[in-house]
């Protein structure tokens, strides 16, 4: 897959009624959804036409340092550079591309660069005759005359964003508030959800429905979950199947229910404010007769063994800094050897969630608070709730360099609750 | 009357230490209770298993130990939410932060959350000090200010005891008898922004059950008495941990005339008076990172019947000064060399 993307100013109309200055991957917000398949090679011509720096990471894909669009390979303006990469077997999933400047990320993605990515499986278990949905979930806080709004320095609300990360009281569901979805009674639907928001955690739930959950960040589960919520943090995605087990002309919204992460000096007014999402509308066709039944097992995930384990890093995660440090650029942080197997211990010491993410390697939650998950998954991004730990297992895997791990509250991203693990 | 809690931060905080000391048989019996109050939540009990088994290996027998890892601004604790009520040691390892910090250790009236605490009192706090700072309020003002603004059930509340501030790569330790209740562990310094370590995230919550660890009241090798003015202390100074009692001498009115007691490392440009100054929670720069000089440990305690235990490791020679802070006032110091 070769292709152009350009980072750009440009004056959309986000809202209705309102057109507001934002920046743009190839003049859309979102920017334009990448999909290929495992084993393609991918090029993509990006150019900066911002008048800032800027990065293109590839959130979650497994390939070269150079390639991973981190702070370390910075793009000024007006200059270009052509990420190369190919799509290694196995990772077939949802992934998202957005900038990655150091403490400028939350500003740009913030304005509108982010986008949406999917790696298919030429052998993909479930059929290709599943309608499917990427769904983009995004918050912004706009002015009343439509601009983006970041709080002033100094200000009240740049305390509470500087802790929080900062939230907006507009959701969108791709480019639109409150969109609309068709779905036959009967009929099963592939979605895949990424959270792009740069602070807000999705609780998500579908009145009257449940749903079968298939998949994380780094693509389908071993075995499907039945659940009634997903809960997503900064980053993290998830495939699930929607069964309409409701009735022909009927309707269903997708949920953002309350979800507390804050620390209690810190928490909004409106935290348990349940929001819409999405409508999901039942054509009036009768159901479908024929139901489609989930594979009970989707694909082997291979189980990284706690023996083979080398080495146990504890993050000690407070509020903006991580093991007490905050990132600089010309420090490593951790040190590793190519090919080793690890654990980490992320040990969140503050009453907030901190949603971690580790660049280049997928990784499997081994256990939470002591207790063992109950399927090994592969995930980029794991959230942590205050006071709470949890451990997972990685494998350096083909790919030396700094890679970053941090906090994908992007503020605090930007703070510099972030560090460097040199792979040599 | 929401003066008592208010007073508590004014001159500092209050202590009471000792050392707890078990048997191996009474640890088991411990465990046995421990077991009993946790059965509903696995985690809670590998992690009190952890927490015994570490205090076994620590004690070499017998304290009851919680250690306290202290980073920029949290703090990692080393032992489940709920304790045994007796002698409890904290030890403050600041090894890993770049700031000085400090327990302090509050016992909730009941009724009280912990979340209360963190946000009704603490906001009220936060204004209160922001207040002053920006001069909208006097120094006189100031209780007054705290009656109005703090929750009623500010009075209830029971410093413990606080500070012994314990500046990166220092190690600062306190015994301590805790009653059955709830409890926060706290750190009311502030960074180099002027922002609460409290409101950054530095606290820890963890309630104290009815069983008791049954241990005996701590050992010291020496005892500091503090005086009007004069800090009396009948002591060798030697490098190694060293473990004091402090008494308080009372006025007439019964009154400890001070509550406090630190050990700071002096260097040759150290003023002990500007030191004094910065430990004034109240002014712009008090208690304000970064501190003007290295802080090895002391103790703070509310209540003069409470008995303040603590120990300090002097690792090096040199010149050194137990300092009492006095507020708005010349502070109290005692210098010594350890050869």
């Amino acid at each position: 897959m070769e292709v152009e993307l350009s980072a750009s100013p440009e004056r959309l109309s986000l809202k209705p009624g309102s057109e507001s200055d934002v920046f743009a991957y190839n003049g859309t917000v979102p920017g334009p959804m990448l999909e290929a398949f495992e084993g393609d090679s991918i090029i993509v011509h990006f150019t900066n036409n911002l008048s800032e720096m800027t990065t293109v990471h590839w959130h979650g894909l497994h390939l070269p340092f150079i390639m991973d669009g981190s702070p370390f390979h910075p793009i000024a303006a007006g200059e270009s550079f052509t990420y190369t990469f190919r799509l290694h077997e196995g990772t077939a999933g949802t992934y998202w591309y957005h900038p990655h400047p150091h403490h400028r990320t939350a500003w740009q993605v913030g304005m509108g660069l982010y986008g949406g990515i999917i790696v298919r499986d030429p052998n993909d278990p479930l059929p290709g005759s599943l309608t499917e949905h990427l769904l983009i979930l995004s918050d912004n806080r706009f002015d009343e005359n439509g601009q983006i709004e970041f709080a002033e320095a100094n200000s009240r609300q740049k305390k509470i964003d500087d802790m929080n990360g900062r939230e907006g009281n507009v959701l969108f569901v791709n480019d639109e508030i409150m969109p609309s979805l068709t779905i036959r009674s009967g009929e099963v639907q592939r979605w895949r959800i990424v959270n792009a928001s740069g602070a807000r955690t999705y609780r998500l739930a579908l009145k009257d429905h449940t749903f079968t959950l298939i998949g994380s960040d780094g693509g389908l589960f071993e075995h499907p979950e039945e659940v009634e919520e997903i809960l997503l943090g900064n980053g993290e995605r998830a495939e699930l199947l929607v069964r309409a087990t409701g009735k022909p002309g009927s309707e269903a919204v997708l949920q953002a229910l309350p979800y507390d992460r804050y620390m209690p000096m810190f928490r909004p007014e409106d935290w348990d404010k349940t929001r819409e999402l999405l409508k999901l509308s039942y054509t009036s066709e009768p159901a479908v007769e024929e139901q489609f039944v989930v594979p009970k097992t989707l694909r082997k995930i291979p189980t990284l063994k706690i023996e083979d384990a080398t080495e146990t890093r504890i993050m000690r995660m407070s509020n903006g800094k991580i093991n007490s440090k905050t990132m600089d650029m010309k420090r490593i942080d951790e040190t590793a050897e190519l090919g080793a197997t690890e654990i980490w211990e992320i040990r969140n010491l503050v009453g907030m969630d901190h949603p971690f993410h580790l660049h280049g390697f997928q990784f499997q939650v081994i256990d939470r608070n002591n207790v063992p998950v109950s399927q090994r998954k592969w995930e980029d991004v794991v959230n942590v709730p205050g006071f709470e730990k949890a451990r997972f297992i990685v494998r350096y895997d083909n790919y030396k360099g700094k890679w970053m791990y941090h906090c994908h509250i992007l503020d605090h991203e930007d703070q510099g609750m972030m560090g460097v693990l040199e792979v040599k | 009357m929401k003066h008592s809690s208010f007073s508590v931060i004014i001159s500092g905080t209050a202590i009471r230490n000792s050392k707890i000391v078990l048997t191996i048989k009474k640890k088991e019996e411990k465990m046995s209770n421990l077991f009993k109050g946790l059965m509903f939540n696995i985690t809670t009990i590998i992690m009190s298993l952890v927490f015994l088994m570490s205090s076994l290996v620590h004690g070499q027998s017998q304290e009851t130990v919680v250690h306290v890892e202290a980073i920029d601004h949290a703090f990692d604790v080393d032992a489940p939410n709920q304790l045994p009520s007796g002698w409890v040691t904290f030890i403050l390892s600041n090894q890993m932060a770049s700031e000085t910090h400090e327990i302090s250790l509050v016992k909730l009236p009941d009724g009280v959350t912990h979340e209360d605490y963190l946000t009704d009192y603490m906001i009220a706090w936060e204004t209160l000090l922001r207040e002053y700072q920006d001069g909208v309020l006097e120094r006189s003002g100031i209780s007054d200010r705290g009656n109005e603004i703090l929750p009623a059930w500010s009075d209830g509340l029971r410093y413990l005891n606080a500070r012994g501030l314990a500046s990166p790569g220092t190690t600062a330790e306190r015994t301590v008898y805790l009653e059955p209740g709830e409890y926060l562990l706290i750190c009311w310094l502030k960074t180099e922004e002027g922002i609460i370590h409290i409101m950054k995230g530095m606290h820890w919550e963890f309630t104290v059950r009815e069983d008791t660890a049954d241990s005996p009241v701590p050992n010291p090798e020496s005892r500091i008495t503090l005086h009007e003015k004069e800090i009396e202390i009948d002591w060798a100074p030697v490098t190694g941990k060293h473990a004091f009692e402090v008494e308080l001498n009372k006025n007439g009115n019964g009154r400890s005339y001070h509550n406090n007691l630190h050990l700071v490392r002096l260097e040759e440009e150290t003023d002990l008076n500007e030191v004094n100054e910065w430990m004034d929670w109240y002014k712009i720069g008090g208690l304000k990172s970064p501190s003007p000089v290295e802080f090895l440990g002391g103790i703070e305690v509310e209540r003069v019947a409470d008995n303040a235990y603590f120990s300090v490791n002097i690792t090096e020679p040199g010149d050194y000064a137990w300092i009492v802070f006095v507020s708005q006032g010349q502070g109290l110091y005692k210098t010594f060399t350890v050869d």
